[in-house]
C-alpha cells in the first residue's frame, strides 16, 4: 500500500480521494492552484504544494508542476480524479516513467477509450453491442452521404476526439448533412486538435444508462450494477440514480456481464464507466470513461462499496476486494449536482458563501468541499456539491431527497436546488419515465 | 434633519440589510424633505481573483517545508515590509549555488541586474535558473539551500 499519494484535482473530489487515503493509512499531498490555496481537502491534507496560477491550463493541467510536486514531497502515487489529467494518456504514461502510480487505468487503455472511433471500434470486437454508425471516421462529403443513407437519418455527426457530449451535431436529412460535417469538423479541429469525424444513428428518445465496471489489470473484473443519468442539461448530467428505473434483474445481468467480460479480455486495471444508449430494451454503446466518475457515490449507496477505496487497493497491486457473486444491490439512490448557478438562467454565481448548512440524517450524504465562509473560485465548475440520498426503494428514496433539499442552506451565491424542488413536483420524474431530451425540453417550457 | 423628523431606525437598518444582501456598497435616498445615505467599505473584487481572503481557521502544518500559504499579495510576504519579494514561478528545489561548493550566486548586499541568474529551481534534474526581475541590491534571501519549494513561494527580496 502506498505511504504518500498526491490529489491532483480539487474541490469535492479531491476532498473524496483525501478521505478515502486517510482511512487506509495513507498520507495526502494536496497538489493545488493559488485560488484553491484555502480550499478544505488543501486544509486536511498531510501537506500542499502549490502548483501555479489560478488558470488550470498554469496549474492542475501543468504536467511538470505536478511531477516536481510529487518528486519534492516523495508522493509514490497520483490520484487524478475527473477532468483535469485523469484521462490524459500522456500523464500516466510520464508518471510511469518516473516510477510513480498512476491510480487509474494504463496509458494504452486510456488511449484506445479517448479516441471514440477506436472505442466504438473496440467495444465491438469485445461484443458490446454499438450505435449502428460510420466503421470509422468520415472524410469525404460523399462517404458521408452514402453512410448516413445507409444508416437512416435522422443522424449524428461526432468528433473522434469529443466526448462528454462535446463536439456533436445532429443532420435531420441529406440536405443538412453536408453542413453538419463541416461545422462539426471545424469546431472539433478548434476544440480538439482533430478534426476528425465519425457518424452515428441519431437515437429518437433513449435513456443514458452506464454499467460501473472495475477491473483489477490481471483479467479479473466485476460490474457494479448501472445509473441512469438521463437528466442532462446541455449534455452535463444533473440528476443521477442508481438502479435504474427501467432495468430489470435480467436486463441488468446481461449488460453487466456483457461489460466486465469486455473489462477482462482487456486486462483493464481500475474504475471504468462503459455509457450506453437505451432505447426499446437494446442497448448501444456510445463511449467508455476510463477513470472515476462524478455519480459514483449512487453506486456506493447501494451496493456498499467505496470506489476510491477500491481503486486505490487495485492500483497498489492488490485484487478487487468483491468477486460477482459478493455484488449484492440494497435499496435505491438518487444524486443531485448542486451548481452555483440561478435556477432558472443557469447563469454561474460564483462568490463567498455567507450561510452554509448541509442536510443530514439517515440516508442522506453531502459530497462538497464548500462551507461557511468559502469563496467559490471563478476560475473553475460551478459544483457546489451533490447531495445523495439512499433508501430502501424509490418512493423512499424520493421522499428523502425532497426533506433533504428542504433543509440545504447555501446563502451568499445562487444555487440549483430550487430545480431540485420543482423537477420532484413533476410526475415523469415521480414515475422514472425520462429520456435524455426530458430535462431541455423541460426547461425550454418554463 | 430637523427635530421633528425622528431618524427612523426601522427604515435604516432595510437600508443596510439590502446593502449586505445585494453586495451593495452605497444607497442615497432623497426626497424633498430629507437625504439619506447608508454605505459601507467593500473590498473590491477584480477580475481575475487572484487572492480570495485569508480564512478564520488556521492553516494545516505539514512535514515537509513545503506549505500552502493562504493566498496573499506578494506584498504581504511575511518579513519583506513594503517590497514584493521575487517569487518562485514553478515547484521544485531551490539551490543558491550552481553547484555543491561552489559560492552561492548572490550575497545580501549584492547588486544585482535585471535578468542576472540569482539562484536554480530544480525539477526533475532539470536546472531552471532564476533571473532578477529588476535592477538593486539584495536585501533577503528566504530560502535555504535545497529547500523544496512551490508556486508562489517568496525567494528573496531585492530592492
Amino acid at each position: 500500500m502506498f505511504e504518500k499519494l498526491l490529489i491532483a484535482n480539487r474541490g469535492e473530489i479531491a476532498l473524496r480521494i483525501l478521505r478515502a487515503c486517510k482511512e487506509l493509512g495513507i498520507k495526502t499531498v494536496a497538489a493545488h492552484s493559488t485560488a484553491d490555496a484555502n480550499a478544505m481537502h488543501v486544509r486536511l491534507a498531510d501537506e500542499a504544494v502549490c502548483i501555479g496560477p489560478p488558470r488550470a491550463t498554469d496549474s492542475y493541467l501543468k504536467i511538470p508542476e505536478i511531477l516536481a510536486a510529487c518528486e519534492i514531497t516523495g508522493a509514490e502515487a497520483v490520484h487524478p480524479g475527473y477532468g483535469f489529467l485523469s484521462e490524459n494518456a500522456r500523464f500516466a504514461e510520464i508518471l510511469e516513467a518516473h516510477n510513480i502510480t498512476f491510480v487509474g487505468p494504463s496509458a494504452k487503455h486510456i488511449s484506445i477509450m479517448g479516441d471514440k472511433i477506436t472505442a466504438k471500434q473496440t467495444a465491438e470486437k469485445l461484443g458490446i453491442p454499438v450505435v449502428p454508425g460510420s466503421a470509422g471516421s468520415v472524410d469525404t462529403p460523399e462517404d458521408a452521404k452514402t453512410i448516413a443513407a445507409e444508416i437512416g437519418y435522422p443522424v449524428l455527426v461526432k468528433a473522434a476526439s469529443g466526448g462528454g457530449g462535446r463536439g456533436m451535431k445532429v443532420a435531420y436529412s441529406e440536405a443538412d448533412l453536408i453542413q453538419a460535417v463541416a461545422t462539426a469538423k471545424s469546431e472539433a479541429k478548434a476544440a480538439f486538435g482533430d478534426d476528425q469525424v465519425y457518424l452515428e444513428k441519431y437515437l429518437g428518445q433513449p435513456r443514458h444508462i452506464e454499467i460501473q465496471i472495475f477491473g483489477d489489470g490481471k483479467g479479473g473484473a466485476v460490474h457494479l450494477g448501472e445509473r441512469d443519468c438521463s437528466l442532462q442539461r446541455r449534455h452535463q448530467k444533473v440528476f443521477e440514480e442508481a438502479l435504474s428505473p427501467v432495468l430489470t434483474d435480467a436486463e441488468r445481468a446481461k449488460i453487466g456481464d456483457i461489460c466486465s467480460k469486455a473489462v477482462s479480455d482487456l486486462g483493464y486495471a481500475g474504475a471504468g464507466t462503459v455509457e450506453f444508449l437505451y432505447e426499446n430494451g437494446e442497448f448501444f454503446f456510445i463511449e467508455m470513461n476510463t477513470r472515476l466518475q462524478v455519480e459514483h457515490p449512487v453506486t456506493e449507496a447501494v451496493t456498499g462499496i467505496d470506489l476510491v477505496n477500491e481503486q486505490i487497493r487495485v492500483a497498489s497491486g492488490g485484487p478487487l476486494s468483491v468477486s460477482q457473486s459478493d455484488v449484492k444491490f440494497s435499496g435505491h439512490a438518487i444524486e443531485c449536482r448542486i451548481n452555483a448557478e440561478h435556477p432558472k438562467t443557469f447563469v454561474p454565481s460564483p462568490g463567498k458563501i455567507t450561510q452554509y448548512h448541509p442536510p443530514g440524517g439517515l440516508g442522506v450524504r453531502v459530497d462538497s468541499g464548500v462551507y461557511q465562509g468559502y469563496t467559490i473560485p471563478p476560475y473553475y465548475d460551478s459544483l457546489i456539491g451533490k447531495l445523495i440520498v439512499h433508501g430502501k426503494n424509490r418512493v423512499e428514496c424520493l421522499m428523502r431527497l425532497r426533506r433533504a433539499l428542504d433543509e440545504y442552506v447555501v446563502d451568499g451565491v445562487e444555487t440549483t436546488i430550487p430545480l431540485f424542488h420543482d423537477l420532484l413536483e413533476e410526475r415523469d420524474i415521480l414515475d422514472g419515465d425520462y429520456n435524455i431530451h426530458w430535462l431541455e425540453r423541460y426547461l425550454q417550457q418554463r | 434633519m430637523s427635530k421633528s423628523d425622528p431618524i427612523d431606525l426601522v427604515y435604516l437598518q432595510k437600508l443596510a440589510d439590502l446593502i449586505v444582501e445585494r453586495d451593495l456598497s452605497e444607497i442615497e435616498i432623497e426626497d424633498e424633505k430629507v437625504r439619506v445615505r447608508v454605505s459601507r467599505e467593500t473590498a473590491t473584487v477584480s477580475v481575475p481573483m487572484a487572492a480570495p481572503a485569508p480564512a478564520p481557521s488556521p492553516a494545516p502544518a505539514p512535514a515537509v517545508t513545503a506549505v500552502a500559504e493562504p493566498a496573499t499579495a506578494p506584498a504581504a510576504a511575511s518579513g519583506t515590509g513594503d517590497l514584493p519579494p521575487l517569487t518562485s514561478p514553478m515547484v521544485g528545489t531551490a539551490y543558491l549555488a550552481p553547484e555543491p561548493g561552489a559560492p552561492n550566486f548572490v550575497s545580501v548586499g549584492d547588486f544585482v541586474n535585471q535578468g542576472q541568474t540569482v539562484l536554480i529551481i530544480e525539477a526533475m534534474k532539470t536546472m531552471n535558473q532564476i533571473a532578477a526581475d529588476k535592477d538593486g541590491i539584495i536585501k533577503q534571501i528566504l530560502v535555504d539551500n535545497a529547500q523544496p519549494v512551490e508556486y508562489g513561494e517568496p525567494l528573496l527580496v531585492i530592492d
